[in-house]
């Protein structure tokens, strides 16, 4: 792999919810770097705490202890250059605009000028292959519609790092095989850092440069894969070489080591708190 | 849930494939609403001549319960100058609605704004909310000889009790939503730097408008009953003074022309609703599959 | 909701004190304004000379008459109207023109029918009382699973039987939301009738004193009913919170 610069670094970070007394701890020490331009996806069990991980990351959430340098700098609030994807589309989309104007919606606390956001909103329209639908309103697309709309939000706003919390993770197969090419072809033409977030370990080994494999909660990286597949990737082609399927097999038998583990531990000490 | 009423197929094709397709059904959906109606109006038909007919032949007391058809006649009088010149319908129903919209809309007015305020800030529900918890189960009528000795008999009286009565509905309702918008969504505006007032104004408003509009609709017909509870006591206009008049004056098919005309009143403030309410929430209705 | 809100009992508190204070220093008229513990002590004057539970049992008595009433015809014909297509066709025309009306007009008109008495009490709080209970059990009805019923079917209830023992279960949290409803509209009406007409219960006592000016006894009758409200609303929840329980599981869990 190229050597890129380094662009993310999560360092030491830890997040427990203390709630009634109980502390239950949902990050325990994630610690890891994201080049630029760089596809990274993150698998784990269920559960394992991966959305506290983007929101952190994002800046939605502060974290108990270490940090998230953006740059170098430290995030404590949702920094302008990222764009957190949610796996729920149906509420992160603003029911009451249509498509146009939930694009829209990304830029109003912009500097563009009017003319640039509508360009922008165009772009990104047609970049998903929205254009002829925007005026419809979101509950008129169907749900794969919806998430490329989400993404769509995302591209019109112009960030460097998209973060993808399983972004795919309710549509069915066919649309789903269909989203994740899209998402390759907009970061081959407009080169981004993804850190995508999934449970599907044959999406993340087929879209990714890197796999970061997570610990049952409270999560720890367990386990770091880069990905030598050659780009562009094609869902039979891809799919079907040893190597896919050796890296497949082998994330997969890590993270059911992880779950066993898991479960042994929760019997061993049911209360973990 | 919500998502899933909408027909997947349908959803699929995307387009206007949701429109398309209630189209061919629509006159036969009017087709059958009318059927169903016609039963319903042959029903009321049936009652109306039998009160007619029993009340025709002194098997009811028309000194008590007067024809149908005397009832409309007098009805139809009231709408013109007689038998009570400067009394008619349309000066009374007017001084009542007057009434009635200024106090309901102060009362929009505060319990949305308390509500958003509430519905955001902890600190401020905790500070206000046991004083709510004991005034809202408070019928607001009882207030009325209390605000009799405060501001007297005038029609400040009626617009404080009337907004009073009003606000409970609109504020719970508008903190139920304020409260009720997904975090997810908070999490998105924020990620698109929507703070403080852009905040409210342009997400979290609009996501709670179904709950606030539910509110305000509940809360008109608040309105409008306490407005004439306000105006039995000591007006000397509106309708709800008019239609005690009658009463007390033995005027019996007067007082009966009056509920009339209060239930077309009722109908018509109803309706007008209901259209703006499909207006402004159109979105809504259609999201969530009601059509 | 905190079961704890300090600062608000803190509010009541000082709102209260602040009225004692302005009260007994003349900053407001103490002839239209008395202090609270001037009104305590009318309330409790008029609770030991017995007038005070005479009308407490007058309102108490029609508005659980009517609200029975209400109960009973409005779960009946909803439960009806909901089960027989032909029988909602009949009387939705009805109910739609009717429902709208506010409720209180149905007041003179009683009175034309009944007189100042009880009867025309319980007439108008059942009126009133009716429609919440009504609609609220006819949705209820249309909204139960179609499944359900079908595998009523499938284990051979009959119709009665599985209106009783399946569709009026299915359908009893909005028909408790309907009663609940009911409660406080009820006293509404009640109250009304008492204040415009009527010879007997907490409204009318409260509207003498205001006429002859007795002033703390206005506040006191007003506290009062307030109470009352406060504690018949108390009541309802607390018996929902029983009976429904399974249902507040469900939907708590669908929440999540």
């Amino acid at each position: 792999m190229v050597a890129r610069p380094v662009l993310l670094e999560v360092v030491h970070l830890q997040k427990v919810y203390a709630q009634r007394g109980r502390q239950t701890v949902a990050v325990r020490d994630l610690h890891f770097r994201v080049a630029e331009n760089e596809f990274l996806a993150v698998v784990g069990p269920s559960g394992c705490g991966k959305t506290t991980m983007l929101r952190l990351l994002a800046g939605l959430l502060p974290p108990t202890s270490g940090q998230v340098l953006l740059r170098g700098q430290p995030v404590t609030a949702p920094p302008p250059e990222m764009v957190l994807v949610f796996q729920d589309y149906g509420r992160s989309l603003c029911a009451w605009r249509s498509v146009a104007r939930n694009v829209q919606f990304a830029l109003e606390h912009t500097r563009w000028s009017a003319a640039e956001r509508r360009a922008r909103v165009d772009h990104a329209l047609s970049i998903v292959g929205l254009s002829e639908f925007r005026d419809h309103y979101p509950w008129e697309l169907s749900g794969g519609m919806q998430q490329r709309l989400q993404i769509a939000r995302a591209l019109a706003y112009g960030p460097r790092i998209l973060l993808m919390d399983e972004p795919f993770g309710s549509l069915d197969a066919l649309t789903r095989a269909d989203l994740e090419d899209q998402l390759l072809d907009i970061w081959t033409h407009e080169p981004k850092t993804i850190v995508f977030v999934t449970h599907d370990i044959e999406e993340a080994v087929y879209l990714a440069d890197r796999v970061l494999v997570l610990s049952a909660r409270p999560s720890v990286v367990v386990e770091e894969v880069v990905i030598d597949l050659p780009r562009p990737r094609d869902q039979i082609a891809t799919r079907s070489l040893e190597a896919f399927v050796r890296y497949r097999n082998h994330i997969f038998t890590r993270i059911r080591r992880e779950v066993a583990q898991a479960a042994a531990g929760a019997l061993a000490a049911p209360a973990v708190s | 849930m919500q998502r899933g009423a909408l027909p997947a197929g349908v959803a699929e094709g995307g387009v206007d494939a949701r429109r398309a397709w209630a189209a061919p059904w629509a006159p036969a959906a009017l087709g059958l609403a009318l059927r169903r109606q016609a039963l319903g109006l042959a029903t009321l038909a049936a009652l109306l001549v039998v009160w007619e007919a029993a009340s025709r032949t002194r098997l009811l007391n028309p000194q008590l319960v007067p024809p149908v058809t005397d009832i409309l006649a007098t009805f139809g009088q009231l709408w013109t100058d007689r038998p009570f010149p400067q009394q008619t319908f349309v000066t009374q129903t007017v001084a009542t609605l007057w009434r009635m919209a200024v106090g309901y809309v102060a009362a929009a007015v505060l319990g949305i704004g308390l509500g958003l305020l509430m519905g955001r800030s902890r600190a401020v529900a905790d500070l206000f909310w046991p004083l709510i918890e004991f005034l809202r189960p408070t019928p607001p009528v009882a207030l009325i000889p209390v605000l009799l000795l405060l501001v007297g008999i005038g029609d400040q009286m009626r617009l404080i009790i009337i907004a009073f009565a009003a606000l409970f509905p609109i504020l719970l309702n508008t903190i139920d939503g304020v409260r009720g918008v997904h975090p997810t969504l908070l999490d998105v505006a924020r990620t698109f730097r929507f703070r403080g007032l852009a905040l409210l104004r342009r997400v979290i408003f609009p996501a709670a408008l179904p709950q606030i509009v539910a509110g305000l609709r509940i809360s008109l017909a608040i309105a409008l009953i306490v407005a004439l509870v306000s105006e039995m006591v000591g007006a000397t206009n509106g309708l709800g003074y008019f239609i005690l008049q009658q009463q007390r004056g033995l005027r019996i098919r007067e007082t009966y022309a009056a509920m009339v005309q209060l239930a077309l009143v009722g109908l018509v403030l109803n309706a007008l609703f209901v259209a703006v309410e499909r207006r402004v929430l159109a979105w809504h209705r259609q999201s969530t599959g009601q059509a | 909701m905190r079961p704890t809100r300090p600062l608000g009992y803190a509010l009541i508190g000082a709102l209260l004190a602040g009225w004692e204070a302005a009260a007994r220093a003349g900053a407001v008229n103490p002839a239209f304004l008395p202090p609270p513990s001037q009104i305590a002590g009318a309330w409790w004057a008029l609770w030991a000379s017995g007038q005070l539970a005479e009308h407490l049992a007058a309102t108490l008595g029609s508005w659980a008459q009517g609200y029975a009433l209400a109960a009973v015809l409005g779960v009946s014909l909803g439960l009806l109207m909901g089960l027989v297509p032909a029988i909602r066709a009949m009387l939705s025309t009805i109910v739609e023109l009717l429902r709208p009306m506010p409720s209180v007009a149905i007041i003179p008109v009683a009175i034309v029918l009944f007189g100042l008495g009880d009867p025309m009490k319980r007439f108008v709080v059942a009126y009133a009382a009716l429609w919440p209970i009504l609609l609220n059990t006819l949705y209820g009805v249309l909204a139960v699973d179609p499944l359900l019923l079908d595998t009523a079917r499938t284990f051979r209830l009959g119709a009665v039987r599985s209106a009783l023992r399946v569709t009026l279960p299915a359908a009893s949290p909005y028909i408790a939301t309907g009663l609940r409803i009911s409660t406080s509209i009820a006293l509404i009406l009640v109250i009304t009738a008492e204040l415009v007409a009527s010879r007997s219960g907490l409204g009318y006592a409260v509207r003498a004193a205001e006429q002859a000016s007795r002033v703390p006894e206005v506040y006191a009758g007003v506290l009062t009913i307030a109470v009352v409200g406060f504690l018949l609303n108390a009541l309802f929840v607390a018996l929902e919170g029983r009976v429904l329980a399974w249902h507040r599981g469900v939907t708590a869990r669908e929440a999540v």
